[in-house]
């Protein structure tokens, strides 16, 4: 889900703005959504909630790495912008809100889990769905997909390797498709900061790839 | 990024590229390059490589993974919704 296209979830709010062009229509879905929001309007949240579910919890996902620490986050999103829907100005998109929600809850998490492992030598369940099961390509070879595979693993593992910040960088961008203005809005960092969190996790897995040559520029 | 055409590009300028985030003469610049330096070119078919190895791990839900849990109302109070044990997915 790209966030910066604005989802019209009002299904229910009238067909008028939808003959409008496109992205008067997406402001104005959102403006009517948002109002029913407020004011409380029976199945408003709930559709916000259907329509940006998934792609939340997997961004979550995509962070976290654990299936239901990122639902719990979503979840925990969704609370946020309920408790802070009076004082939403209405700056960004409510999709893009929640994603800045999301993946701020989403670092935090990670930093409190790098110190909890720090601290108790904190191992995740055996039992977590191996996130590369759903990666895997059907058309694959079983060699070529045991070795995407093992290739995955290191390379997730070198992600789980970076510091909180720069893994998000990378997964907004990589994964997620942001570009890197809207990362730095979403961070709150400089667009600077967002470029070299970036290029240092890319150099990262490359590493791990091995196929890092020295600095030439 | 002056005399480039003497120089090879920097790897930064080229994982901009590839992200589609350089702009103006310095993607103009940089096209240009890779057109004729064959280190550059190579180094750029690795990065691209390596990126395109790097896993998009993504989830299906089920339809009633998304939905609210049930007794969520506006104006409810967020500890008694969050304490109900559903999660947005369940």
């Amino acid at each position: 889900m790209n966030p910066q296209t604005a989802t019209a979830v009002v299904d229910h709010a009238g067909s008028h703005a939808c003959d409008a062009e496109p992205a008067k229509v997406g402001d104005r879905c959102e403006q009517i959504l948002l109002e029913q929001l407020r004011a409380g309007h029976p199945g408003a949240f709930e559709q916000l909630v259907t329509a940006q579910s998934p792609g939340l919890i997997n961004l979550a996902y995509r962070l976290v790495g654990n299936r239901a620490e990122a639902e719990e986050i979503a979840q925990e999103g969704f609370l946020r912008l309920h408790r802070s829907l009076d004082g939403f100005r209405g700056e960004c998109s409510l999709s893009s809100y929640l994603y800045r929600i999301v993946s701020r809850l989403a670092i935090d998490h990670l930093r409190r889990e790098k110190l909890r492992r720090k601290l108790f030598f904190f191992r995740r369940h055996e039992d977590d769905a191996d996130p590369l099961e759903m990666t895997a390509d059907p058309g694959a070879s079983p060699r070529d997909e045991l070795q995407a595979k093992e290739t995955g693993r290191r390379l997730l593992a070198a992600l789980d390797g970076l510091s909180a910040r720069q893994k998000a960088v990378f997964v907004l961008r990589h994964q997620e498709g942001l570009p890197l203005k809207e990362i730095a809005a979403t961070l709150k960092l400089e667009e600077g900061t967002v470029k070299a969190h970036l290029h240092r996790a890319v150099r990262a897995l490359r590493a791990e790839l091995g196929d890092l040559q020295e600095d030439r520029s | 990024m002056k005399g480039m055409g003497e120089k090879h590009c920097c790897k930064e300028d080229l994982l901009l590229y590839y992200y589609d985030e350089l702009e103006g003469h310095r993607h103009r610049e940089l096209v240009e390059h890779l057109a004729t330096c064959a280190d550059c070119c190579e180094e750029w078919q690795r990065l691209q490589a390596a990126l395109e190895q790097v896993p998009i791990p993504t989830l299906k839900l089920a339809p009633g993974e998304t939905r609210l849990p049930p007794g969520w109302r506006r104006g409810r109070s967020v500890a008694v919704t969050a304490s109900c044990g559903c999660g947005v997915a369940r």
